[in-house]
C-alpha cells in the first residue's frame, strides 16, 4: 500500500509540474517528448557508467587478490554511492555530448 | 544510432527499476534461488560468515541474525554442535569469536561450540570449515547462510563431500516489502548471480 502512495505522490507532483509548465511557463507539448527522450539517454549513459564501474571494479579486486596477499571484498562494490556517482558521470557526459 | 541505443538502455533500466521496486519480482527470484529441502537432524550446525564485525567491534545485525537462526536450530535439538565462522575485523576480535560469546551468553555450553576464523570467500570458508569437520568426524551438516547464497554454499560443501541440509530448508514465498527493501534485495540477488557465474567459470561448482 505504501508503494502505491509513493507512485500517487510522484504522479501528483508530475501533473502539477505539467500544468505549471504549460500554463505559467508556456512550455510546448512536443518539447516534453524530447525531454523524456533526453532523460532516457541520460539514464542509459548512467547505466553504461555503472556497468563499467562494476566490471572494472570486479576485475581489479579479483586481480588484486591473485597478485597480492591483501584481501579485498567484492562487497566493497555493493554501495549505493556507486549508483549515485555513476548517475553523475552519466549526467555530465550526456550534457557535454549535447553541448558539443 | 547511438542515441537510440542509449534510449533503449535507459528505458530498460527504468522498466527494471519499476519492476523491482513496485512488483514482487525480486521476491519470486529469491524464492526460485533458494534450495527447497526438508529440515532434518545433522551432526553439526554450520553458520557461515555474514556481515562480520562493525566499526565498533560488535557483531553486525546480519551476523547476529545468522547466529540466532543457528541457536534456534540448536535448541530444537537438530544438531549437538555449533560451528561458528567469521574472520577477524579491523577492530576488536573476529566475527566467529563474537558469535561464540553471544552463543555462550544464550546458554550453549563451550564444548558444543567450534569457531573457524579463517577464509574470506565462500570457497575458502568451506575449505577451512571442512577441515575442522573432518577432524571431528562430522559429515552431515545443517548450513546457515544468507538466503540468496544458500544454493551456492550448499553446492560448495557438497563438492567437498559433505551431506548438507540447508537452513532455512525451504524459503517461504513472501510477497511483501517496500520499494527500498526490494531494491536492496535485488542488489543482493544480482551479486549472488554474478558470484554463481564466477564460481561456475572458475570450476568451483
Amino acid at each position: 500500500m505504501g508503494h502505491l502512495f509513493l507512485l500517487l505522490l510522484v504522479g501528483l507532483t508530475s501533473s502539477a509540474a505539467y500544468l505549471v509548465g504549460r500554463r505559467r511557463l508556456g512550455l510546448g507539448r512536443q518539447q516534453l517528448g524530447m525531454a523524456v527522450s533526453s532523460m532516457l539517454e541520460l539514464v542509459g549513459l548512467s547505466l553504461l557508467f555503472f556497468t563499467a564501474n562494476v566490471a572494472i571494479g570486479l576485475v581489479t579486486i579479483l586481480a588484486a587478490r591473485e597478485l597480492t596477499a591483501a584481501f579485498l571484498s567484492v562487497y566493497t562494490l555493493n554501495d549505493a554511492s556507486l549508483v549515485v556517482l555513476s548517475a553523475l558521470q552519466g549526467l555530465v557526459f550526456g550534457c557535454w555530448r549535447a553541448r558539443s | 544510432m547511438t542515441a537510440t541505443w542509449l534510449r533503449v538502455l535507459g528505458l530498460t533500466g527504468i522498466a527494471l527499476f519499476l519492476l523491482t521496486g513496485f512488483t514482487p519480482l525480486v521476491n519470486l527470484l529469491r524464492y526460485w534461488m533458494a534450495p527447497h529441502r526438508p529440515v532434518e537432524a545433522a551432526q553439526a550446525i554450520v553458520v557461515m560468515a555474514r556481515g562480520g564485525v562493525g566499526g565498533d567491534g560488535k557483531l553486525t545485525d546480519a551476523s547476529l541474525r545468522g547466529v540466532v537462526e543457528a541457536l534456534s536450530l540448536y535448541r530444537s535439538g537438530l544438531a549437538p554442535t555449533l560451528v561458528l565462522s567469521g574472520a577477524g575485523g579491523a577492530v576488536g576480535g573476529s566475527e566467529a569469536a563474537g558469535r561464540k560469546r553471544f552463543a555462550l551468553g544464550c546458554g550453549v555450553p563451550d564444548t558444543a561450540i567450534v569457531t573457524v576464523e579463517k577464509g574470506h570467500t565462500t570457497r575458502e570458508e568451506a575449505s577451512e570449515i571442512g577441515a575442522v569437520l573432518r577432524s571431528r568426524g562430522l559429515q552431515k551438516i545443517l548450513l546457515v547462510v544468507d538466503d540468496q547464497g544458500t544454493a551456492r554454499a550448499t553446492a560448495v560443501f557438497e563438492r567437498l563431500g559433505f551431506a548438507v541440509v540447508p537452513a532455512p530448508a525451504a524459503g517461504l514465498l513472501e510477497l511483501g516489502g517496500g520499494p527500498e527493501d526490494r531494491m536492496g534485495a535485488m542488489r543482493l540477488v544480482l551479486i549472488e548471480l554474478l558470484a554463481r557465474m564466477y564460481y561456475r567459470l572458475a570450476g568451483y561448482l
